[in-house]
């Protein structure tokens, strides 16, 4: 029968496993660690216990996350007959809808957004397809000219942190207008426009158009003033869609 | 930075915590996933180990330290997880250039789910204890409480009956493994 471990070092041991072991204890601990075989093996019994004990624990923790999106998939499907029935709603919505637009011709705000919102093209970063240019800018320019949305929102995210540069703000907010996330792409525009770069007033039109998809007329209207006031481009369009706002 | 009530309902685990947390970030994760060409099942396995690091570091503590935002602090985990994945698999290139946030390094990211084999005999051991052992021991290795926490949580008279306690039940569970052994 093995002897028990003398109640210092035990204490010593009670004291590494709860994190609370000082300079001179950790020292005793290292000293004992390397010569005391039987220190060593009561040392390592009781870290096979805490590994176990955790290893028993992340696996309860991973069953109570497969439950939760088993709950979530079961959530989807016993919505599929409320979802067919939805359908036909939404159809007979929709089909009412176009007639009543049709007829009377009006526009709503979300249509007058999709109306007028082109992508920014990308005239900061031209890319040529040869060049092999691993920075991080590059490829999410890459990936913005590709429309790969979702790449290129986490590259520029990315990039605007390791490099900021205020161009970046103003593909960024594109990223989120087509996304349709108005409310991230304002600040963005709104620090772009006070950034002072060649093309900033370019933020003007994206901001009347977003505040107008959060159906904020007044601050749409205001943007399009200005932009009429200064000849911003694209300032036909910004008159044209003043007329039809008011 | 991290609300409190997020970082104690996820270190016990709670229900309601969990459950927020999961559907506030699922759909994120697929997204961030799928963007890179993962499939629904690989976004979700991804998701849920960037879920057990983030409640490690709330059981450690850490997350008390944390300056971040939690999301910006837990999609910091997400983004190393999908990057580790990607190139497990050897996947195109261009994602291997997606840059990791700076916090990254001061987050530890490990997920150890290894088990030896005696591991796994101790396992077996634990469950044929009595369940005050099995609190102790789990108050003690898991929760990282001291004898003097443990005292006050489990209404032990003093920390030597704590002492004494915790030496028995590791005295027990050796003679399980070594029972267990024999009889294999």
């Amino acid at each position: 029968m093995e002897k028990d471990l003398p109640i210092d070092k035990q204490a010593l041991l009670d004291a590494f496993f709860s994190g609370r072991l000082n300079d001179t204890e950790q020292k005793h601990f290292d000293d004992y660690l390397e010569g005391d075989a039987s220190f060593r093996e009561a040392y390592e019994f009781q870290t096979d216990v805490k590994k176990a004990l955790q290893y028993q624990d992340i696996a309860a923790f991973r069953d109570q996350l497969k439950s939760i999106e088993a709950g979530t998939t079961v959530k989807q499907s016993g919505g599929r007959i409320l979802r067919i029935w939805l359908s036909a709603a939404v159809v007979m919505l929709v089909a009412g809808y176009l007639v009543y637009s049709t007829v009377w011709r009006i526009e709503s705000n979300q249509d007058l957004v999709q109306h007028y919102f082109d992508v920014q093209a990308n005239i900061h970063y031209p890319i040529t397809r040869s060049a092999q240019d691993p920075s991080l800018e590059y490829q999410a320019f890459i990936a913005y000219e590709s429309q790969n949305w979702p790449l290129a929102q986490l590259l520029l995210d990315s990039a605007m942190t390791v490099d900021y540069r205020p161009e970046f703000a103003l593909y960024l907010a594109n990223v989120y207008m087509v996304e349709k996330r108005f409310e991230q792409a304002i600040p963005l525009l709104e620090h772009y426009l006070e950034s002072g770069d060649m093309y900033s007033d370019r933020a003007l039109w994206f901001l009347a158009l977003s505040h107008l998809a959060l159906k904020k007329k007044d601050r749409s209207v205001e943007y399009l003033n200005e932009m009429v006031r200064l000849q911003s481009y694209p300032h036909e369009q910004a008159m044209e869609l003043l007329s039809k706002l008011k | 930075m991290i609300e409190q009530r997020i970082i104690d309902g996820l270190s016990r685990s709670d229900k309601h915590v969990v459950d927020e947390l999961y559907y506030v970030y699922r759909e994120k994760f697929l997204v961030l996933g799928q963007s890179f060409r993962l499939s629904e099942p690989e976004c979700l396995d991804v998701f849920h180990d960037s879920l057990i690091i983030l409640r490690n570091h709330a059981k450690k503590g850490n997350l008390n330290k944390v300056r971040h935002q939690l999301t910006t602090y837990f999609m910091a985990i997400g983004k190393y997880r999908f990057y580790e994945h990607l190139k497990k698999r050897q996947a195109d290139p261009i994602t291997h250039l997606v840059e990791l946030p700076e916090l990254i390094d001061e987050i530890d990211l490990v997920l150890d789910e290894e088990i030896s084999q005696k591991q796994a005999l101790i396992l077996q051991a634990l469950s044929m204890l009595g369940p005050a052992c099995q609190r102790l021991l789990t108050f003690f290795y898991l929760e990282g409480l001291s004898i003097e926490e443990i005292v006050l949580v489990a209404k032990y008279e003093n920390a030597n009956v704590v002492r004494a306690q915790k030496s028995r039940c590791l005295k027990q569970l050796k003679e399980r493994i070594h029972g267990k052994r024999s009889s294999d």
